[in-house]
């Protein structure tokens, strides 16, 4: 009965005027525009720098698994002295050694470039820059600041009398044919000179300032373009690559690192 | 009851305001994609990001759509002589637009422009018997001839014959590119001790490919971006000791401290050398500092042309040309004699004392040779 009475006490406390709904309030139309706009953005952001990847001709190949292994292609891995491969081998006090990021013929991998026959002096100008901060790499300064001047002078020299066949091939699905106009002619609409103008007439390298960019992974040859695109990197002499990467697209990046790696590895003759 | 309308009214209030909102949502759609496809959108986007707008097959595309206009109107004009006349095909920054490279013909006379194309660029490999030094004609012709502001082929072919007051004749093409063997070859150390005779087949190669290149450039005009653009005389003029200092900055990278470019040892040829036995003689135009300033000014370093100064680029042509050099072939008395005859007022070191030494009186291999052989 008390039951009763309660409830029939609620329907006498029922507002009769009371609207369950809440009133329509409306979206503001600017806000529903926004958000199409947002998802048509995104979309064709979307569509515009992932989708091309896949679209493009270059076949989405992964890097031919090599034969034999970097150790037994390379030559020179020796040619050092025991304090020097002490160094490379083993690293320093408790430092990494080199061959635990960048391999053990130096070959590297992906975005951790290739070492091997590499010009020595431009090696050795990077592990200055890493050390004095003009290249900017955690890892690289951290191992470098705990190498005397003498040491890596030699790490530079080790590296690049070690001649090594191209062990790498496109990844990035870039244009290759794009990529060997950049690479042989330039695209001078854009004040881009042809990568061999300077790096040497198949990418093999110029001493003493100009490295070889063939056989390099395209990985880290567009991660370094990229950088300089990017305002990231600032090491290059007379901000020389700071201006040609400003002026080259994602796809031409794509594409001129993905043809550098396409070219085999010829043994230089250095003069000197 | 009230409540009961609306609950009736409920299903086909959703289904209107569905309706709408999909109404809105499709243009929305449409006008997105319209800005996307007009290219507003790639414009801001590129000004967002800062990453460069530079759709570069759409600039390709737009100088072979006109290359392509003037071909159909060059028909046109055949069939009808009061249709509109063949326009200059021009890339998008206004500059005459020669054809591509993979538009070269598969015919015998695509064979010569092809050779003529390899000749221009790598001349010490394709033309050896008359190349005296370690020059090519693209060194100073940047792109294979095809760079405005760098001397283009297209520039220079539509003006000859014409009359040169530096041999006080009526000069054809193939007299115009002997002068180029004779000077910046220096073709006088050449095996075959002089340039190509006319008629050669270097030249009539090398005409086929400036012919192809300059393929809708009117016969006698003087085109946007042909030469050199002159550097404004400056205040302080030139000086070769300002100069070095620029040298050093901006060109030492890869012409070397010493100015002798780089050459491999199995001789191939990285960067070319600015003076000694290996660059240019002092009848070259490149020798002329005015000359060397104008080039240098709009080309170099590579990848940043304009980016030193009207003084910088006089004072670092000066100091290129402060150095001895092959000795200007048309020389038969003296130095003096040489500069009243052919280098009266030019902006040149020839004949005038540098660094305690009277320039002009030239270097050859062989004295290089015995110099470092010492």
């Amino acid at each position: 009965m008390k039951r009763r009475e309660k409830s029939v006490n609620h329907i006498a406390q029922v507002n009769e005027n009371f609207e369950p709904w809440e009133p329509n309030q409306p979206i503001p139309i600017f806000v529903i525009a926004l958000v199409f706009a947002l998802s048509i953005w995104g979309a064709l952001t979307y569509l515009s720098e992932f989708g091309t990847v896949h679209d493009k001709t270059g076949p989405e190949t992964s890097p031919a698994a090599p034969s034999t292994s970097p150790t037994t292609e390379a030559q020179g891995l020796e040619s050092a002295s025991p304090e020097v491969l002490k160094l490379v081998y083993s690293g320093k006090d408790n430092m990494w050694s080199c061959p635990s990021c960048h391999g053990a013929a130096g070959e590297g991998s992906a975005s951790t470039p290739r070492l091997a026959g590499q010009v020595a002096d431009y090696l050795f100008k990077q592990l200055e820059d890493f050390h004095n901060g003009s290249r900017d790499d955690a890892s690289m300064a951290y191992v470098v600041d705990a190498l005397r001047v003498d040491e890596r002078r030699a790490l530079a020299d080790y590296y690049a009398q070690i001649p090594l066949p191209s062990g790498v091939a496109p990844t990035l699905g870039g244009d290759l044919d794009r990529g060997q106009i950049l690479a042989e002619a330039g695209d001078w609409e854009q004040n881009v000179p042809a990568c061999f103008q300077c790096h040497g007439g198949n990418g093999e390298g110029v001493e003493p300032s100009f490295p070889g960019l063939a056989g390099q992974h395209p990985q880290y040859t567009f991660v370094q373009l990229a950088r300089w695109h990017a305002g990231a990197r600032g090491n290059s002499p007379q901000a020389l690559m700071d201006g040609i990467s400003q002026a080259l697209t994602p796809n031409d990046m794509r594409a001129v690192a993905d043809y550098l790696a396409t070219l085999p590895l010829e043994p230089v003759q250095q003069a000197h | 009851m009230t409540t009961n309308s609306t609950q009736n009214g409920g299903p086909s209030r959703t289904l209107g305001r569905l309706l709408k909102a999909g109404a809105l949502g499709l243009v929305l759609f449409a006008f997105g994609t319209l800005a996307f496809q007009s290219g507003i959108w790639n414009t801001v986007y590129s000004k967002v990001s800062g990453i460069p707008d530079t759709d570069q097959q759409g600039i390709e595309d737009q100088a072979l759509a006109n290359r392509t206009a003037m071909q159909a109107a060059r028909e046109a004009c055949l069939k009808d002589v009061q249709s509109d006349p063949p326009p200059v095909p021009v890339s998008a920054d206004g500059y005459y637009a020669p054809p591509a490279e993979s538009a070269i013909p598969d015919t015998p006379f695509g064979e010569s422009i092809r050779r003529g194309r390899d000749i221009f660029v790598n001349t010490g490999e394709h033309a050896p018997r008359f190349v005296g030094n370690s020059q090519s004609c693209a060194n100073c012709h940047l792109d294979g001839g095809r760079k405005e502001h760098s001397a283009p082929l297209w520039g220079a072919y539509p003006l000859y014959p014409a009359f040169r007051g530096k041999n006080q004749k009526v000069n054809t093409f193939q007299d115009r590119i002997k002068g180029c063997f004779t000077y910046s070859m220096n073709a006088q150390a050449s095996p075959s001790g002089g340039p190509p005779p006319l008629g050669s087949d270097v030249y009539v190669d090398l005409e086929s490919y400036a012919f192809w290149l300059a393929d809708g450039v009117p016969t006698g005009a003087k085109v946007p971006g042909a030469g050199y653009p002159k550097v404004a005389k400056t205040e302080l003029g030139y000086d070769y000791e300002r100069g070095e200092e620029v040298f050093t900055a901006n060109c030492a990278l890869c012409h070397g401290d010493d100015g002798q470019g780089r050459r491999e040892a199995d001789g191939r040829l990285r960067f070319p050398p600015l003076w000694g036995a290996e660059a240019y003689n002092w009848g070259a135009g490149m020798s002329r500092i005015n000359t060397a300033a104008a080039f240098i000014k709009a080309n170099m370093p590579l990848s940043k042309p304009n980016s030193l100064t009207d003084q910088e680029a006089w004072d670092v042509a000066a100091y290129i040309s402060s150095f001895e050099r092959p000795k200007d072939p048309r020389q038969t008395g003296t130095v003096e004699e040489n500069r009243a005859r052919y280098h009266d007022g030019d902006d040149i070191y020839y004949g005038q004392e540098v660094r305690g030494k009277i320039l002009g009186a030239g270097v050859s291999r062989e004295q290089t040779s015995a110099a470092s052989a010492q």
